[in-house]
């Protein structure tokens, strides 16, 4: 579990992080997402014990991050930004030096290595040095590093970023089993596709402190407003006396299809459906307007960026 | 976990670094190049040196040449891998390699001693490989080799050296914020450890071995204290938190005005308040710096009487002694010295206190202050062995001003080794600078609150009555 409140980072004037408050229980996943310089890595490293918050307080796999600081960092795996490889050892080496840092028996340093190269196919490249190796192999290593010690909890700051799709798709999977096995998560992430499709919440961080927290359909919702609908029709209409239909909100209407916001979507489109067969009008589809994580963290960073967030 | 395991831990950290090293041919051409051709031009050098001294009959130097070049053999390699030291933690930031390991489980003193032992032993090892193949050449030009005491000596003196230079080096390292801005201030162990070496060079021609033990015992002090700050000071957050090399004047200055004003705003207040709070968080210093003193007077009383005790004058020569002392005294005394004179002197020997305290935690400073301190106890000593009352020229020619002089001595150095105290010490809340530029705001407090208005009063006493006072005490019947 990752758990923090109020948690303020400050370098003398400077207010990095101010008041942040996460919830990551067991099992789930959280993206924090922000611009570069939001103060994603600083929390992530008050989270790993390298920095004292200058208040408030954080507790992770149940330890506090100021008081215990090693046993938080014993229970954590830590993605970081850059690598982090050391170009003249090999990959076998590496995991090896993590293995015995984070207190692994030498048989279970060993199990743990080998299944994870073999996981990311970095099995046939475990005796090179890590150097030689492209990006994407670098980063799937220092994945393995991250979870060479099987973690509680994971931080992972742009798990998927420089790999080739096969390889992102692989952690992500590894990601969904890691959340099935009960860790709790943090991604930083500017890969929104991803975010959505891996974080059960997400946390929109602007200028060290949280605009937005919720679900994908609570932030949906409290930044586009009510769910909007399109229906198609299959022969050009003329609309008309459609204000009268209670619940809906016309947003746009053409010969060939209809928008609107609704409320409750489940119980006034069957009533609207049938209004609009009843006139005669040759109804061809009916469908939700997709928002995309995209669409409500661009209109989070507009409205922030205007003071009205 | 118990120690062998934390240990362990640290190895492994060690282990990493070395096999690092030893990977890195930037590395291992010039330390190779160094260890294999270094000891042989020494030897060569050794043996013309020796060659051309004997001509003149300088046996003697001869002598020490070998051991002196067996010293030169065993500094340069270091210097050399002074940089894999250098660029510990900085260099490890440089490449991202760093943010892994802070978020590992290993302690702070695990990862700075990991550290230590990998920058040690590369250079150790060169140095001593370095010295060996130095010893083996004397042995085939059949150069006599130095005697085993100077030999022993100049091998601890090489690992002490080697620890103290990484071990600062580190330091560098820890406080850096690129290997260029570290390497840049690799001069500032390089050229006081030449100074060094220049030192022991010196202790090595004149002969004095048992000088040069207490020197090795006094590089061994340092380096231990040196170690010391180093991990008092190791801060993952200063590591990971500090971007850009900015000598920033204006956050120091009002730093140290903080720190020295403590927020008072009457004098009153920062003599009852910010003064009195600094006073009793040196008491400790004060303490010892007293105890220094009184030890080194009682000392050199001693030290001078049983020297003295074996010099004994004719009665007709001792009285001719005490007459022309007296007479010398009687002339000189009034108005010889000036009060410029007198507070500048004093004045000089508490900055030097200072200077040589702060580049050496308060020891230098204590060293100087001792040797003042010594020098009361000489004198007591040699005007007893004239015939004179000790007692009577402490209380005539020493209390009067002393009683002022004294006190401020010992504040003005209690504060100086306060200052290598607080280095040493962990400080959860400030770094390395803050830490400094605070220490040296108390010493500031001290010195401007207390020990020089003493010294001004105690040079106006010393100027215009205890020449007085000392006269009339030596023209009494």
């Amino acid at each position: 579990m990752i758990e923090c409140q109020d948690l303020t980072k400050h370098f003398g004037a400077f207010q990095a992080v101010e008041g942040v408050t996460l919830d990551v229980p067991e099992g789930r996943v959280l993206a924090l997402l922000g611009q570069n310089g939001a103060g994603k890595t600083t929390t992530v490293r008050m989270l790993t014990s390298i920095l004292a918050p200058t208040r408030g307080w954080a507790r992770v796999g149940g330890y506090d991050v100021v008081e215990h600081p090693n046993q938080v960092r014993a229970s954590v795996g830590v993605l970081t930004e850059m690598h982090g490889l050391y170009a003249r050892m090999t990959a076998n080496e590496y995991l090896d030096f993590f293995a015995k840092i984070y207190g692994l028996s030498a048989e279970t340093g060993k199990r743990r290595i080998t299944e994870l190269l073999e996981y990311f196919g970095l099995a046939q490249a475990a005796n090179r040095r890590t150097g030689e190796y492209s990006k994407g192999m670098r980063q799937k290593l220092a994945l393995a590093r991250a979870l060479i010690h099987e973690p509680l909890a994971l931080l992972l700051d742009e798990p998927t970023s420089a790999m080739d799709p096969e390889s992102a798709q692989l952690v992500r999977q590894e990601i969904s089993r890691l959340k099935s096995s009960r860790r709790s998560i943090i991604i930083c992430t500017h890969n929104l596709l991803e975010a959505e499709m891996l974080a059960d919440r997400i946390a929109i961080i602007y200028r060290g402190r949280i605009l937005l927290q919720g679900t994908l359909a609570e932030l949906r919702r409290q930044l586009l407003g009510k769910p909007e609908y399109e229906v198609t029709f299959s022969a050009p209409v003329h609309l008309t006396g459609l204000e009268a239909v209670p619940g809906v909100e016309v947003v746009s209407a053409s010969e060939r299809s209809l928008r609107y916001r609704v409320e409750s979507p489940d119980s006034v489109n069957p009533g609207l459906v049938r209004a609009l067969v009843s006139q005669g009008w040759p109804v061809c589809a009916v469908q939700a307007v997709p928002h995309s994580l995209e669409q409500i963290y661009l209109k989070a960073m507009a409205l922030a960026a205007r003071g009205k967030l | 976990m118990n120690l062998r395991e934390q240990l362990r831990l640290t190895w492994w950290v060690t282990l990493r670094e070395l096999v690092d090293q030893l990977r890195d041919w930037r590395i291992l051409l010039p330390m190779g190049t160094l260890i294999l051709f270094f000891p042989y031009l020494m030897n060569y050098a050794a043996l013309r040196s020796i060659d051309f001294v004997n001509q003149y009959g300088g046996n003697l130097i001869a002598e020490r040449i070998v051991p002196f070049l067996l010293m030169v053999v065993g500094f340069f390699p270091v210097t050399v891998s002074l940089v894999v030291a250098l660029e510990a933690f900085v260099g490890e930031k440089e490449r991202g390699t760093l943010e892994p390991l802070l978020s590992s489980p290993l302690a702070d003193w695990q990862m700075y001693v990991g550290k230590l032992l990998a920058g040690s032993l590369v250079p150790l090892a060169a140095s001593y490989i370095s010295m060996g193949l130095y010893l083996v050449g004397l042995l085939i030009q059949k150069i006599p080799f130095p005697p085993l005491d100077l030999l022993i000596q100049m091998l601890l003196l090489t690992a002490a050296q080697t620890v103290l230079m990484v071990s600062a080096a580190i330091i560098i390292s820890t406080q850096s914020t690129s290997v260029r801005a570290a390497n840049l201030l690799a001069s500032f162990i390089v050229i006081p450890a030449a100074l060094l070496i220049q030192g022991e060079s010196a202790l090595i021609f004149w002969g004095t071995n048992q000088v040069l033990w207490l020197a090795i015992v006094a590089v061994l002090i340092v380096t231990a204290l040196v170690v010391r700050l180093g991990l008092a000071h190791f801060q993952r957050e200063a590591l990971i938190g500090r971007e850009i090399d900015v000598l920033n004047l204006r956050w120091t200055l009002q730093l140290f005005w903080r720190r020295f004003t403590g927020g008072a705003h009457s004098l009153g207040e920062w003599y009852g308040k910010t003064l009195r709070a600094t006073l009793f968080s040196m008491r400790f210093s004060v303490l010892i710096t007293l105890l220094v003193g009184v030890f080194a007077i009682f000392a050199t009383q001693l030290y001078a009487n049983s020297w003295l005790g074996g010099f004994k004058l004719p009665e007709d020569k001792l009285s001719e002694a005490l007459t022309q002392v007296q007479s010398s005294l009687l002339d000189g005394l009034p108005g010889s010295l000036s009060f410029g004179y007198i507070f500048g002197n004093n004045l000089r020997a508490e900055v030097l206190v200072l200077f040589f305290g702060v580049f050496s935690f308060g020891v230098g400073g204590l060293v100087i202050y001792l040797l003042n301190f010594a020098l009361i106890g000489g004198v007591l000593s040699v005007v007893s062995w004239l015939g004179l009352s000790p007692w009577g020229i402490f209380l005539y020619g020493i209390l009067p001003h002393g009683i002022l002089e004294l006190p401020s001595v010992i504040l003005s150095t209690a504060a100086v080794l306060f200052i290598g105290l607080r280095l040493i010490t962990p400080q959860k809340q400030s770094g390395l600078g803050e830490t400094l530029v605070e220490s040296l705001a108390d010493w500031a407090q001290v010195s401007l609150g207390i020990a020089f208005p003493l010294l001004v009063l105690a040079a106006l006493i010393e100027t215009y009555l205890t020449p007085l006072l000392l006269i009339r005490f030596l023209t009494l019947p």
